[in-house]
């Protein structure tokens, strides 16, 4: 619940930001505001020019002869024309703009559309279908009256007709220019959220990395706990891909029809790995990650810790057994992480990245800032230094003794 | 017999409904549920569907069944869950199966198999062994016994593990799809569309490769089968013999044989587009062209390569796409002894989109496993996915039909088959003969119902190999039966027929057969799948016995020649005035080209309900330009794609579409 009520009775309508409340640790950070303006945009004269189709693009039906033409009084729709499959639509109309500035337009369509704003270019022949990301584009206008033209053009039979404009400014919401009949509305889809709320919760899918679907990993294993402090486990590297906090995972992506086999974090993960953590630096210049191949490391099993029922990893790398576990630790709010070489010689220049950034500042002994995002410190009796590689620092143990502990906090 | 009903049997021999007609009664049904509904309860007299109580709220989309020792039954979920199920037979006694969470967080476990005291579930991307060290029924230990590469695509699934006689594991990989080229299968990593045999320390043998979607795993006489469904290179479903070597018919998997060190399979992707073109071709525009059934092409048989390729493995028995099933599923060998019924050592094949399970029974001629496959059970609750044996004989049936829809309509579940102790009148089996077949039945027959004419329809047909999705059933013959021999006990019947075709289904449909008790057959069809004519000894002239009245034999059903779709025809035709829609005649239709199969009037199976598809305001010619050239990509929320129909003949195809536009 919000807390209640402002601190003083001098509170007005614009004024300072203030921030308060009593809800235990937060953070903030990128803030950015927008000063609204009680201003709004709107079209009249709507008149259309309707073809028969199919047209794919504009330029094979503009220089036609329409097939229809008339005035469209219910504003911005693809509604009047005849058939639903196979046609193309000529829009003309007045927009009204409030005041000066740059217009930021979306249209969430499906087959061809073209917006034009006193014949300058604002969206060209986009081709989409409905759940594609909108066409966007944006014109600075006068405050004023403005003729916008915009082509709606479909080839293809099966989508119903869908067509919805969008305007937005820095000082006006993003509102719909069009009727609301004119855009369809897709069906909702039920999200199924898996939560660790009870007891720690082991789910595998696969994870987009950095939210990047060509940086999908395929054995990813997301444990989360109850304390709310949640991390996933890429088991093709014996890395950690992500943590966060806050809820666990939505599997919607995965569970809802065919699904695509991934899921979500529930909040603002802070992706870590997607290489190899450990490797052999025989001298300063050599790259992380060139000397031990991804192709020799083998997952091997996770058994489930009796007493905190989270998982501990097990793997070989380079012919050495790992042991990896990884757990929350309330009293810090940090995750902690203990790798262990279960043998007694070790090789020489074994290294382990325990993180890796465009910034890795020193704070205390031990103690390190990554790229403004996370702390990273180390509990550890191995030698550490910060390696430089170009643009990229990478905080690296050498792994002298077969142990190693370091937290995450963030 | 009539007149009258000889007709009307004729319009419905397809589809297993066709009992109705003797058993139940000569009346038109008023839809596709009148029909399942009236077989369903012809069929529950011998075996019958029992739930089983599931706990409200617990989600079983079941992806693998394996009976454990003690009678419990693991069964792993599509969310990744394993559960360990008491007393699943327990209901007649007013018990209560008992469910016990072993494992979770898997991905996506479509498949698990029980050994030595331990689960072993085949994710996504690994096969995992699952182990309860300290015996209270919860795994402690997730051990991954070999994992495998994937790229992340959504058609990744894998499948298994099938436990080898010698104590390894098999497993199978789906391939998956790229853009542009959606709709050509590709193996983007290695094992994709692969047969793994995997030992228990995690050695990995590639076993075979020119699997597409190979859902359904089963060993039978100590050897590895499957079963395929419909798709790019997949003529129809069937059940396939996985030698290691193989190579099984969709060519993904090829581009991995001269790249990994121990392939079994030599034959490459170039040898075998050097024979077969693989129409990877563009349009002027720069886009690839998806490739569509061509009529007036060379028909190539799968099988046909085999004298070329001898790595080819053709299907021991094709299952016909629609009639046998649309998404095939596991594989079981009733090993029950007789506790289920007649049908000791046969095999149930699932499937998913129809809700239902085949049996089919297999015969070795030549070395090669081939046979016959009838229709038993539908009516399932959800699509079939997987089967096991309980320890009473009944069998448990685990279903999930998430994303791709089923006759069962509901999502998910599991139930149990179990056999009522009556006979059922039907075909036990078909056995290929040196002149013929051999028809053996589970009662003895009444010799006169045998001798009418029109009493069996019989044709024989075959799916064309090509890299188009599903096949058309093609080179359709009558079969010219010269006469039968029926046995002293009256319980196997010769027929002496002298087209036999080599590699062709060959479809016998008994209309009138009666048992001598007077029962008609529970399942007038049978597909047999003839590989190789076998030797031996030939019906005496003597001893044949001629039909009655001269023996009809017509390619009727929907298998019939492919008649080439003419549009400019069909256009001219909307132009009349439109008729008042026959809704009797075209449930017959529907019926008769297995359109029901996938579709309903109001409701959403595997394919769109008519409804919906009269709401997207298509004339009736493109309605039947789409019967003939279906476009997947017009139902993006129904990803089984629909298989072109142009054996459809056009005036029929056209009442199809009048009907759907009438539902507007």
């Amino acid at each position: 619940m919000p807390t209640g009520g402002s601190i003083n009775n001098m509170e007005v309508s614009k004024g300072p930001i203030l921030i308060q409340g009593d809800h235990g640790g937060v953070a903030f950070k990128n803030i950015k505001y927008r000063l609204m303006e009680n201003e709004a945009a709107s079209v009249s004269n709507v008149t259309y020019k309707y073809y028969k189709g199919p047209y794919s693009y504009e330029k094979d039906y503009v220089d036609k002869k329409p097939d229809k033409v008339g005035s469209s009084p219910e504003g911005l729709t693809w509604e009047m024309a005849e058939v639903k499959n196979f046609f193309a639509l000529h829009l003309t109309s007045e927009l009204e703009i409030p005041s000066d500035g740059k217009y930021y337009f979306s249209a969430i369509h499906n087959s061809n559309l073209s917006l034009y704003i006193d014949g300058d270019t604002v969206i060209k022949n986009r081709r989409a279908w409905d759940w594609d990301a909108p066409s966007k584009g944006s014109i600075e206008l006068k405050k004023g009256k403005h003729k916008m033209d915009l082509f709606y053009s479909r080839a293809d039979a099966w989508v119903q007709p869908s067509l919805g404009l969008f305007i937005a400014s820095d000082k006006m919401q993003s509102t719909p220019l069009h009727t609301f009949s004119s855009l369809v509305h897709r069906e909702a889809i039920y999200p199924m959220y898996v939560h660790a709320d009870d007891k720690p919760t082991i789910l595998r899918a696969f994870l987009d990395f950095n939210q990047d679907l060509n940086l999908r990993r395929s054995h990813t294993i997301g444990v989360g706990d109850p304390s709310g402090i949640h991390y996933v486990y890429d088991y093709d590297l014996g890395a950690i891909s992500c943590i966060w906090k806050g809820n666990f995972v939505d599997a919607t992506p995965m569970w809802n029809s065919r699904g695509d086999g991934s899921f979500r974090p529930e909040g603002f993960p802070i992706y870590l790995d997607n290489t190899l953590q450990m490797d052999l630096l025989v001298s300063e210049n050599q790259k992380f990650n060139s000397m031990i191949a991804e192709d020799q490391y083998t997952p091997k099993s996770y058994e489930i810790n009796p007493f905190t029922k989270t998982p501990i990893f097990h793997y070989e790398i380079a012919g050495m057994k790992v042991k990896d576990e990884i757990y929350p630790d309330v009293i810090t709010n940090s995750l902690i992480r203990e790798v262990v070489i279960e043998q007694d010689t070790l090789p020489k220049h074994l290294s382990f990245r325990v993180a890796h950034g465009k910034s890795i500042v020193p704070l205390e002994e031990g103690f390190f800032n990554i790229d403004g995002k996370y702390y990273v410190k180390m509990e550890t009796t191995n030698h550490y230094y910060i390696k430089e590689s170009g643009e990229e620092k990478e905080l690296i143990a050498t792994l002298n003794i077969p142990k190693l502990r370091y937290l995450l906090i963030w | 017999m009539n007149q009258n009903i000889k007709m009307k049997t004729a319009l419905f021999y397809f589809f297993s409904f066709a009992f109705m007609l003797q058993v139940v009664a000569q009346e038109d049904p008023s839809s596709v549920d009148d029909f399942v509904a009236k077989l369903n309860q012809a069929e529950e007299n011998y075996y019958k569907i029992i739930n089983i109580p599931v706990p409200e709220n617990l989600l079983l989309e079941i992806g693998g069944v394996a009976t454990l020792p003690d009678g419990r039954v693991a069964v792993s979920t599509r969310r990744g869950d394993v559960w360990l199920i008491e007393n699943s037979e327990s209901y007649i006694m007013n018990g209560k199966p008992h469910f016990k969470l072993f494992a979770s967080g898997l991905h996506e476990a479509l498949g698990c198999a029980y050994k030595d005291n331990a689960l072993y579930v085949a994710q996504r991307g690994e096969l995992t062994k699952l182990i309860d060290n300290d015996g209270d029924d919860v795994a402690d230990v997730y051990q991954t016994i070999y994992k495998w590469p994937l790229t992340g695509h959504y058609h990744e699934y894998s499948y298994g593990p099938a436990l080898a006689p010698d104590g390894t594991f098999f497993v199978t990989g789906n391939v998956s799809f790229v853009d542009p080229e959606w709709w050509r299968g590709v193996s983007a990593v290695p094992m994709r569309g692969w047969t793994m045999k995997i030992t228990e320390d995690g050695q990995m043998e590639p076993w075979a490769t020119g699997q597409r979607s190979p859902c359904g795993l089963g060993i039978i006489d100590g050897e590895l089968f499957y079963t395929d469904n419909q798709g790019d290179w997949v003529g129809s479903g069937g059940v396939w013999h996985v030698k290691k070597g193989a190579f099984l018919g969709h060519p993904a998997g090829l581009v991995w044989t001269d790249k990994i060190e121990n392939s079994p399979v030599k034959l490459t992707q170039d040898e075998l587009y050097a024979v077969i073109d693989k129409r990877q071709k563009k349009n002027d525009q720069g886009d690839f062209i998806k490739p569509e059934n061509e009529t007036n092409e060379t028909v190539v048989l799968f099988a046909d390569l085999k004298e070329k390729f001898p790595e080819v493995q053709s299907p021991a028995v094709w299952l016909p796409h629609g009639i046998f099933g649309i998404s095939n599923s596991q594989i079981l060998q009733d090993n029950t002894g007789g506790k289920f019924g007649p049908f000791a050592g046969q095999i149930l094949v699932g499937d998913q989109g129809q809700s239902k399970i085949m049996r089919v029974d297999m015969e070795v001629i030549n070395g090669e496993y081939q046979g016959v496959v009838f229709d038993f059970k539908q009516g399932f609750q959800s699509g079939v996915l997987r089967m096991d044996w309980l320890n009473d004989g009944s069998l448990f049936v685990g279903m999930t039909n998430r994303g791709w829809g089923s006759a069962g309509n509901r999502d998910e579940g599991i139930q149990r088959l179990i056999w009522t102790g009556k006979m059922p009148f039907e075909m036990k089996t078909v056995k290929a003969m040196p002149d013929g077949f051999q028809i053996e039945f589970t009662k003895p027959i009444d010799p006169q119902t045998f001798l009418k004419t029109a009493s069996i329809e019989a044709q024989s047909f075959a799916y064309k190999y090509h890299p188009v999705y599903g096949s058309p059933p093609v080179n359709n013959e009558p079969l010219k039966i010269q006469g039968m021999k029926i046995s002293e006990d009256g319980k196997t019947v010769r027929l002496v027929i002298n087209n036999l075709r080599k590699n062709y289904i060959h479809e016998l449909r008994l209309n009138d057969v009666k048992s001598v008790d007077g029962d008609a057959l529970l399942h007038q069809v049978g597909y047999y799948t003839l590989k190789n004519i076998p030797d031996g000894e030939k019906v005496a002239a003597t001893d044949l016995v001629k039909f009655r009245s001269g023996m009809k034999t017509a390619a009727k059903s929907t298998a019939k020649t492919e008649t080439k779709p003419k549009a400019t025809a069909v256009a001219s035709n909307t132009k009349k005035q439109p008729e008042p829609v026959d809704v009797k005649a075209v449930n017959k239709l529907l019926q008769k080209y297995t359109c029901f199969a996938c579709h309903n009037a109001d409701k959403k199976l595997v394919g769109p309900p008519y409804k919906e598809i009269a709401k997207r305001g298509y004339s009736d010619a493109k309605i039947v330009e789409l019967i003939y050239k279906p476009n997947p990509k017009n139902w993006p929320d129904y990803a089984t794609e629909m298989a072109p129909m142009p054996q459809v003949p056009k005036a029929d195809a056209l009442k199809i579409a009048a009907y759907i536009n009438s539902l507007k």
